[in-house]
This record gives C-alpha cells, structure tokens and sequence, in this order.
C-alpha cells in the first residue's frame, strides 16, 4: 500500500497513507455484511438487501465509518513497517478522500519517541527527606498490637462503666404508654458513644449487671420526632449482660504474645523502630529517585510531541471517570457540579503530565544510556522472592506464571534492570537535606497569608514562614 | 406506436425480481396498454438484449378510503415478467451468392441496469 512519510514537526510523524479502490471495496463489503441485518429497503425483508441496493438507497457513506474500521489497521500496520516507524502515541486520523471508485486517502499524525539529550547526570545532588521515626509513631505501633490482641471480657463483679457494652431490654413510655421506637430487647449499648438521647446512657453508668430500674428523661427540644421533641419519658431499663475490651499492658508478657524475635519490651520497642525506619527509608528513597531524576531531567533537553501529553491525560481522565463509575456517579456531573468542564480539567492536568513523562523518558533514555546489566541470577533471585510472597516454591511459582509466559519473564527481567538503575542513580548522587520545594511554599505562603488571613494580625506577624509543609496545607 | 421509453415505466426490484434477475427474468411496470409485442420490443431497443418471452399481469388498483367513509382507488398498474436470452447466438443469414453474414446487432446476456438508477 502507498505511503508517505514526512516529519513535519519535532517528534511528529506524518503519514499519508493510500488504500487502493480494490481494498477499500472490500471493506466496504465487509462493512455491508456486519450491518446488513439493519438496512430496511421496499421490496426486500430487513437484512435481505443485497449490497448494491443497499448503496443506492442508501448512499456509501453509511458504510464509511465501518469500512475504515476495517481498512485502517492493515493500512497503517503495513505503512509503518514499510517507514520501520514506531508511534509512541495513538495516532490522529485526518481522511483527505474517501469513495468506493477511487479508495480511502488519509493522513495519520502520531508521536515518535522523544529526543532526549541527556546532560549530567553523575554527581547529582538531590534532596533526600530525612529519616526520622518518633516515639508517637512506635506508641501508635504498639496500642494497634494492643488492640489486635484485646479481649471482650464480662463485667461481674463492679459498677459499670463508660467505655462497657450493654446489652439492655428496654421500653420508653410517654404518660404510661409505650411509644414508637422506643422500645427493644437485646440491645447492645455501648456507654459513652452518645448513640442515645442525652442521660440516657449516663444513667446506666454506675449500675449493676442484672439491675432493673426507670430513668426519668426530656427529649432535647430539636429532634427528629416533633411529638417526642422535649417531652418528658420515662424508659424501664433492665441491664441483662455487660462486657468490656479488655487491653493487655505493655509488658515482656504481651511482647513474647506478640513478636517472634523479641523478649522485653525494649527489645520490642527497638524491634519496631528498626521496621519502621526501613519503611520510612525506603520511602526516602523513592522521594530521592525522583528528585534525582528530576535534576537529570533539567539538565537534559527532551523534545516531546503534544501527543503524548494529550493521551497521557485522556488516559487519566478515563481512570478518573471509571473510578466515579464504581461508586455509580457519572463524571461528567461531577464536574458540573464542581464547575469544571473536561476542557478546563484536560488544561489543568496537562503541565503535571508533560512533567511526568519527561521524567519517564529520562529514565528510558538513562536506561538505554547507562545500560545495566541483567544476570540470569538476579531474575532468579527476583523469582525466589516473588514466589516467597506467594507462599509457593520456586518451582511451582516458575510453572504456574512463568511457563509460556515470556512477556511475564521479559517484565521481570525489566524490573531487575529499573532497580539497578536507580541503584546506580543513588551512588552516583549525593543526598541532600534542603528541600527545594519547601522553599517555594513559604514563598507562596506570604503572598497567601497577606490575602487571606489580614483580619488576624497577630497571627500574620508571629508567623514566621518556616513551617514544614503539613502545616502549611492545612491552613491553606 | 408508443416509444419504448414510454412503455417501460420501471424496474419492479424486490426480493423475488432480484432472485429471477438472476435467471435472466426481468420483472419492470409497463403501460397498461401495451401489448406483449410492444414490450418485447421495447426492451430489446432498450437494453439491447433478445427477449425470448413475455409474462404479463394486470394489477387492480386497491381500495382507499379517504376521510369518513370516502372511498377511493389506487392506480391500475401492469407488470410484465421478460425472459431473455441469457446465452444469445449472432443471428445469421444467408448471403447472394452463398456466404454467411452475421447480422451486427450483439446482444447482450443481461441487463446491467437492472437495480441501478432510475
């Protein structure tokens, strides 16, 4: 099939691709015979036209849309092998000319992988967040291996108290008759969550499990019900059953329960602290990579077609809507009702994407540039460690994902060369403690802080702008 | 004597015409007051084929009614079914002096235009 190709702009391919009268007839003919059951023409059951009727009552253009369909996949497979061209974006279809007698013209406009010229990118300086665990965060550790191992023990043999559940029978009577809803058996109350009106549940605290006794109450003046709404109420409670959690202390005790490796609570303490600055670590890292890579990319020049960008937020955009879909809202009226149209969403999203994939081609080209080498080994460590997590042996892992499967391999193989490159990445780097961005806030936040927040002077000069960044979100 | 573009009025292109179309049966509406002769000749000038037979049919117009109660009918119409020869021979005759010419008429083995236009 003829083509041509051209290169117009940067990183734009230009295809104009030709199919000849005798091809675009046949998907024509094939268009016809996937939508023949529609056509409805006098003289013949529906469905039962045969072509040529069906284009002269109808016109050629009704098979148009199908026939491309039809048509433009082998056309511009076979015009891209014939340029050896690879897009890196959905391509953009314009039709020049379109007919049965003389065949389909188009021109095809797709991304070509974009030119990076890497700069430095040894002896990067980057900023690395510090790692830094807190006593709170070990505390918070330690009260959820608390709660996990917490009990429902029954109340016997004190008072009851705020924080017990109750299981209560009771009735609620207005002048000695039992009202709506105020009556149930079996109930579990749990004291001190306010589930019911004010006293009620205070008027509990302090009794005995097997107690029966009245509570004399007024409904608050706003409730839901207008005839009960500050009426006076008396409730027949009978206190059948009562437990409460019952949460371990923090001893050597709970620590053996607990942990396999450790025997006193120091231990323990140690033994989370460790777990949690390899995970803060780890996130260090990552926030390090990208920082890293975000120096390189500024030191590089990378010339990328708008393409990219565009699909990049279609596919974002799409992500988004499927995610409204799940909780059965529609995006469109999201947006509507947050005043957002698809154009304005598409130009907002559009900068955060473009810096997204120069990042993504930087590293593509810093992985085609630095090369790191992949030995059979570190896969199979990989494979060991992959089917470590899914509780199989190497072996079973090895036939159930990885039989036939070269695609998964050649994914495995990819990642053990993307973390070896950022490997490389972070030894070659030094890690910083200022933080670039930190910087730009505070300098934002006095601009913010003028407009907003004028009525509270002494709050806008006590400020001083050297918040972290948390704070500075939320008063935003 | 009517032409043949009057006697011919149309192609009748259904299911049924388009299966003996096929066969070399050709299904059009004629004027009600032509003749099978005149049909025969009428399609062999028209689209230059031999006609080796001629079916017709008179169509009674159908019963409308217009409004409450007022009747009215549909046109009368004609159909004529035409067969022509799908494998057609150069006719030929004898010559003075004992050769053999063929006469310069070349038939056609269908009618092309049948489904097309009109």
């Amino acid at each position: 099939m003829p083509s041509q190709f051209e290169q117009k702009e940067d990183r734009v391919a230009y295809l104009n691709i030709e199919v000849p009268a005798e091809d675009f007839k046949k998907s024509l003919e094939n268009a016809y015979l996937k939508n023949k059951r529609h056509f409805q023409v006098p003289g013949f059951r529906k469905g039962k036209a045969p072509y040529q009727i069906v284009v002269n009552h109808y016109g050629e253009g009704v098979l148009y849309d199908d026939a491309i369909d039809d048509a433009f996949p082998v056309a511009y497979e076979s015009a891209l092998k014939e340029h050896d061209l690879r897009p890196y974006s959905e391509p953009r279809i314009n039709l020049s000319s379109i007919s049965g007698a003389d065949g389909l013209v188009f021109e095809a406009r797709f991304a070509l992988k974009p030119e990076v010229k890497l700069g430095e990118y040894k002896g990067i300086e980057a900023y690395r967040p510090p790692v830094e665990v807190s006593g709170e965060e070990i505390d918070a550790k330690i009260e959820e291996a608390q709660n996990k191992v917490a009990r429902k023990v029954p109340v016997s043999d004190r008072a009851l108290e705020n924080g017990d559940t109750v299981t209560i029978d009771y009735v609620g009577k207005k002048d000695d008759v039992a009202f709506e809803g105020g009556t149930a058996e079996d109930f579990d109350l749990e004291l001190g969550s306010n589930t019911f009106i004010p006293g009620f549940e205070d008027g509990i605290v302090g009794k005995n499990v097997g107690d029966e006794f009245d509570l004399l109450l007024t409904f608050p003046e706003e409730y839901q019900a207008e005839d009960l709404a500050g009426q006076e109420v008396v409730f027949e409670v009978k206190v059948k059953a009562a437990t409460f959690t019952e949460v371990p202390d923090v001893n050597d005790d709970f620590v053996k329960d607990v942990s396999e490796s450790s025997d006193t609570v120091e231990e323990y303490r140690e033994e989370i602290r460790q777990e949690l600055e390899k995970a803060a670590a780890e996130q260090a890292d990552r926030v390090w990579e990208r920082n890293i890579v975000e120096k390189i990319a500024e030191n590089s020049e990378i010339v990328l077609s708008d393409f990219l960008i565009e699909d990049d937020v279609e596919r974002e955009l799409q992500r988004q809507s499927q995610q409204f879909e799940m909780y059965g809202l529609r995006y469109e009226d999201f947006l509507a009702y947050s005043g957002q149209t698809l154009a304005s969403v598409r130009q907002q999203m559009a900068p955060n994407s473009r810096k997204n994939l120069v990042l993504a081609y930087t590293l593509d080209a810093l992985d085609e540039e630095v090369a790191p080498e992949v030995t059979e080994e570190e896969v199979e460590a990989l494979i060991a460690d992959m089917a470590e997590k899914s509780q199989l042996s190497v072996e079973e892992y090895k036939e159930k994902y990885l039989e036939d499967n070269e695609e998964y391999k050649e994914r495995l193989e990819y990642q053990v060369r993307s973390e070896k490159l950022l490997e490389l990445l972070r030894e070659w780097s030094v890690a910083t403690d200022v933080d670039p961005h930190a910087h730009d806030h505070e300098h934002d936040h006095v601009h913010d802080e003028n407009c907003d927040h004028d009525h509270e002077h002494v709050h806008d000069e006590t400020c001083d702008h050297d918040h972290d960044e948390e704070d500075e979100d939320d008063e935003e | 004597m009517r032409s043949p573009h009057d006697i011919i009025i149309r192609p009748i292109i259904t299911e049924q015409s388009m299966m003996e179309a096929a066969y070399g049966k050709y299904t059009f509406e004629v004027d009600r007051r032509a003749s099978k002769t005149e049909i025969r000749h009428a399609v062999e000038v028209l689209f230059e084929v031999k006609v080796t037979g001629v079916n017709t049919i008179n169509l009674r117009g159908k019963e409308r009614r217009i409004g409450a109660g007022r009747k009215g009918m549909t046109s009368a119409s004609k159909k004529a079914i035409i067969t022509i020869d799908t494998d057609p021979v150069a006719e030929s005759y004898q010559m003075p002096g004992g050769k053999k010419g063929t006469k310069s008429i070349k038939y056609k083995t269908s009618i092309e235009e049948f489904g097309f236009g009109q």
